[in-house]
């Protein structure tokens, strides 16, 4: 895969050497470095980067206007503003500006990660990383607090095949309100029994095994998305019931156009899959 | 189930099969069905919340698809059921349920709607928001698409 092309303007070399040892080389390549505005601005027309991440207080001029300039030379460009000031008149000057990318430094790894691909997608995030957090981590405390938490591992991907091959049982739970999606939990016939039985603390039946997974889909939802709601303003988002799916062999089609990330949990029953799927805009 | 929300999905899929291509919309049986609901290769969940919640499992063939999918493509040949005819029959499920969703709203309830999962697969079901569900077979040129309705009225 080709690497994402990184063009840094900040004029501290010491924020230089963190962005560049805060991006992983796997994925993304510094393509140029520039400590002005002025040279921001030539480079990005040498190099032409996928994406630029931007300092606000710069000598020469200030990110927002070295950004305007780029924007007015390539309309197109990805540009994330990462700047130890953030605050909402900042915020509303990008905006205006048309940029929508914007973080705090220190940025975490997976932060700038994240928000450098969304640039680069065009996908609104001011209330996707909240959202996709709170529900991570609702999933994560929903099935530490039921099982044995350290031996429990999770993993992030965001590179999702087309549809999801079910392993034998899952959940659908419908997101309506100010964006729309779902939630895919699914799980084996096997992990969901064993689950349901760590719940009702005697064996499970088939019909036990739906309902844990259930009860799973809905309290993680129901919690996360509650959380997304007070965290992200104007986000109102609601859930609908889940439909409950089982059987030899399912697949679920991804939904067109819409962001996707799962989380996959490793446990001692078994792995069980949440998949997240929201409208981008 | 509330019997108030029968007809506005049956008039819904006599209203949107017309624009898609199809002449003859017939209704067959209506019965309760209950536990879950058996896939005939093709199942698509659309789930409901506001002053109605609940879910909605339209049933079809993977065969009755690809003929749904073809006619709602100007008789475009569909060999196999891809991308493109999933899409339509999700784009199908959307328009019925959103308008549905219209009218019940004409009634006074307020309702938003999920985005359709479609699902494939072999031997499997579904469970809705309730054990008992209304089973209603609407005929489209002949072809059968099941709609399973689990709703309940938030306000009652």
């Amino acid at each position: 895969m080709r690497k994402t092309r990184v063009l840094v303007v900040d004029d501290s070399p010491f924020s230089q050497a963190v962005i560049q040892k805060t991006l992983p080389d796997s994925a993304f390549e510094i393509c140029g470095m520039a400590s002005s505005g002025q040279e921001g601005i030539c480079k990005y027309s040498i190099l032409k980067p996928d994406v630029t991440i931007m300092d606000i207080t710069m000598p020469d001029m200030d990110g927002l206007e070295c950004s305007r300039q780029l924007l007015l030379r390539d309309a197109s460009a990805s540009i994330v503003i990462l700047s130890s000031m953030k605050d909402d008149a900042l915020i509303t000057k990008a905006r205006l500006l048309g940029i929508r990318w914007f973080l705090q430094k220190p940025a975490t790894r997976d932060d700038l990660v994240s928000m450098i691909k969304m640039a680069v997608n065009r996908v609104a995030p001011e209330w996707w990383i909240p959202y996709q957090k709170t529900l991570r981590a609702s999933f994560e405390e929903f099935i530490r607090n039921s099982l044995e938490p350290e031996i429990c591992t999770f993993m992030v991907t965001d590179n999702s095949p087309i549809s999801l091959d079910s392993r034998g049982i899952c959940a659908i739970i419908g997101i309506t309100g100010s964006h729309t999606g779902r939630v895919i939990l699914d799980t084996s016939h096997e992990t969901a029994a064993a689950f349901s039985a760590v719940l009702l603390g005697r064996p499970a039946n088939p019909d036990d095994a739906l309902g844990g997974v259930a009860e799973m889909a809905n309290v993680v939802c129901g919690r996360g998305i509650s959380q997304a709601n007070r965290i992200s303003k104007g986000l109102d988002l609601r859930i609908t019931p889940a439909g409950l799916l089982e059987g030899k062999k399912l697949i679920i089609s991804n939904l067109p156009n819409h962001h996707i990330l799962s989380v996959s949990a490793d446990t001692p029953i078994g792995s069980f899959l949440m998949s997240m799927e929201m409208t981008e805009d | 189930m509330d019997a108030r929300f029968i007809n506005p999905v049956i008039d819904a899929f006599r209203e949107i099969l017309p624009q898609l291509g199809f002449s003859d919309i017939q209704r067959g049986n209506i019965r309760v069905g209950t536990n879950s609901v058996e896939s005939l290769g093709v199942t698509v969940i659309i789930g409901m919340t506001k002053d109605i919640r609940g879910n909605v499992a339209y049933n079809l063939t993977e065969a009755t698809a690809m003929t749904v999918a073809s006619t709602m493509m100007g008789g475009m040949p569909v060999p196999q059921f891809d991308d493109l005819p999933q899409s339509a029959i999700s784009e199908l499920v959307n328009m019925v349920t959103a308008n549905a969703a219209i009218r019940f709203e004409q009634m006074g309830m307020k309702v938003d709607i999920s985005p359709p999962s479609l699902v494939i697969g072999v031997d499997f079901r579904a469970r809705l928001l309730q054990e008992k569900f209304l089973v209603i077979e609407m005929l489209a040129n002949g072809h059968l698409i099941q709609l399973n309705l689990a709703l309940e009225s938030v306000q009652s």
